[in-house]
């Protein structure tokens, strides 16, 4: 159920507020008809998520599209004229560099960067931040942005992890489990990904592809003779997109 | 070649010499002594004694002058570890030919152990000693190696060096233990240290408010009063942000029984009294049998006899004694 400034919203209406685009109108389908209720203050503050869900999708595609590698962190590779790598794999932003144009360039000058699938998210989520964001307001919310899987994540994104939610949504960042997985490679220990709609996910060195695709290539990568299968977990990964719409639009 | 056990409890030539000259000097001395009298070369390369680093730094030295094919069964099989290793092969668990589970294991467990606190200044030997620690926790449930994983840990982590898969290790054992030790560090002097700890423990309760060593002294009490209680929930840093590696089995310590840290069972069967208990246990919500849960394990330390009357009195009369007991409904 959807609810705008304590009213709820049918279906119809609301999906008149998004008369084009396929991932609009799905998250919106899911929200209407869960048992949960979403309640936004205005209908703004819902606009706001759906689109920074559309440009987590877009940037996840560019990212799948570029030539941007798989690296284990211990062999990640950043431009240095950005980034500076940590001897821990992570790329930390450079002095006097704007984090709009750090993370532009990762998509830019793809070649240059490698490293795991939970990085590649967080760059995805920042891409997509850049790409709603005015420049001024990017780099204040990314200042000093330090990108090494989930470890050091920007306070202002909000990035929260969600156990057992009611529902699902295109942008969602989903994780593949692989408990049986081979201890000399623990980069195959799961893999995160954007779920794009459509049984179809980005993950960073698998591609975009379905969840079997996904589970079978984990299940690759296990110790001999397991009967473990990885598996996609009921969980999501999510920036608070109330908060980042709240910042929003206090700035227009 | 027979194996030199003369000179057990003193360390090997070799390891002193390195310690002492470093590793360019141990090259120097080691081929001095092949072109002398290889048979004590290789005398001193299949000692018990030997540390695999010295092994490891002289393997170059080794090829150069064949001694490969005179070394001792550990001593081949450390070193087809180690070479497939940093070729990066694909492994199917450290498949080496000809040797079985019981072998494997005490070779990885001798390269980690004489391997783990020595400083090589090696990229390449850390890689080593961190393989063979992701091997002995995960493929072979080895636990005695846990305290000095946590202390590579940290030692690294002051020197801003890659932890995360060793890490991942350290709580893939499953055991609370592991929780004990970084806990420890709460209370280090070193700022890194308490950073990490605070990090890696940052799932267990505590008042934000209060100072870092008041909020350390109740992540060590919480990790103490449910020790016996905590199971492995496979969360990992790899799959999000702020992960909860650990659970209380409420239900474990309603009746004070142990569960499997592995997979949260008991570790012994319930009798039939246990199980009823359980049952209307689990009917209620979680704040309520966390209520309990806190109340019997305080009982049963304090006053067995009283907990056990406690236990078997009806359910109402439990909750109005653990809520008079302090308990948050």
């Amino acid at each position: 159920m959807i609810n705008i400034a304590g009213n709820k919203m049918d279906l119809e209406t609301i999906l008149k507020e998004f008369p084009s685009g396929e991932a609009d109108k799905k998250i919106v389908t899911i929200m209407a008809s869960s048992n949960t209720v979403y309640s936004y203050s205005t209908i703004n503050e819902l606009k706001f998520e759906i689109t920074m869900r559309k440009k987590i999708i877009e940037a996840s595609i560019k990212l799948n599209d570029s030539r941007f590698s798989f690296k284990v962190f211990k062999k990640s590779k950043c431009n240095t004229h950005f980034w500076k790598r940590t001897d821990e794999g992570g790329f930390k932003i450079n002095e006097g560099v704007q984090p709009f144009d750090a993370i532009n360039d990762i998509f830019e000058n793809s070649s240059k960067y490698g490293t795991e699938c939970a990085t590649a998210i967080v760059i995805v989520i920042c891409k997509a931040l850049i790409d709603i964001f005015p420049p001024a307001q990017s780099n204040k919310l990314l200042e000093g942005i330090y990108l090494m899987n989930w470890s050091h994540l920007n306070n202002s994104l909000g990035i929260d992890y969600y156990r057992n939610p009611s529902d699902f949504f295109p942008g969602d960042c989903r994780y593949f489990k692989n408990p049986d997985v081979d201890p000399e490679k623990p980069e195959w220990q799961g893999e995160n990904t954007i779920d794009l709609g459509n049984d179809t996910y980005y993950g960073h060195g698998i591609g975009i592809t379905s969840a079997k695709v996904i589970i079978r290539e984990l299940n690759k990568q296990r110790i001999p003779d397991s009967k473990t299968t990885a598996f996609l977990l009921d969980a999501a990964t999510r920036p608070d997109f109330k908060h980042l719409a709240d910042i929003y639009s206090k700035a227009h | 070649m027979p194996e030199n056990t003369s000179d057990l409890n003193t360390s090997n030539l070799l390891d002193s010499v390195r310690h002492t000259d470093g590793i360019d000097n141990l090259k120097l001395k080691f081929r001095e002594i092949v072109c002398k009298n290889t048979h004590e070369a290789i005398n001193l390369l299949n000692n018990k004694n030997l540390n695999y680093s010295s092994l490891f730094s002289l393997r170059s030295v080794v090829y150069e002058f064949d001694l490969h094919r005179y070394l001792n069964f550990r001593n081949t099989c450390a070193l087809k570890i180690t070479e497939r290793i940093l070729a990066g092969k694909p492994s199917k668990t450290t498949n080496v030919n000809h040797v079985n589970r019981e072998n494997m294991h005490s070779i990885l467990k001798w390269i980690f152990d004489t391997g783990c606190s020595e400083d090589v200044s090696d990229n390449r030997h850390e890689e080593i000693i961190e393989v063979s620690a992701l091997l002995l926790i995960k493929s072979y449930r080895d636990r005695t190696i846990l305290r000095k994983v946590i202390d590579i840990i940290f030692e690294r982590n002051r020197r801003g060096a890659y932890t995360y898969d060793l890490i991942w290790a350290a709580f893939e054992s499953s055991a609370p233990d592991v929780l004990v030790a970084i806990a420890e560090r709460l209370l280090s002097k070193n700022e890194k240290d308490v950073e990490l700890a605070g990090r890696l423990l940052k799932f267990i309760p505590s008042d934000d408010r209060l100072e870092s060593l008041q909020q350390s002294k109740q992540k060590t009490t919480w990790i103490n009063e449910n020790f016996n209680y905590l199971y492995y929930t496979r969360e990992a840093m790899h799959q999000c942000c702020n992960p909860i590696p650990f659970d209380v089995s409420q239900e474990a310590k309603y009746i004070c029984k142990l569960v499997s840290p592995d997979k949260g069972d008991f570790i012994e069967p319930l009798s039939k009294d246990e199980h009823k208990l359980l049952i209307h246990f689990s009917a209620l919500d979680n704040t309520s049998k966390k209520m309990l849960a806190d109340c019997s394990a305080k009982l049963k330390k304090t006053n067995s006899d009283n907990w056990s009357s406690w236990l078997n009195s009806p359910l109402s009369e439990q909750i109005i004694y653990a809520y008079k007991l302090g308990g948050v409904l």
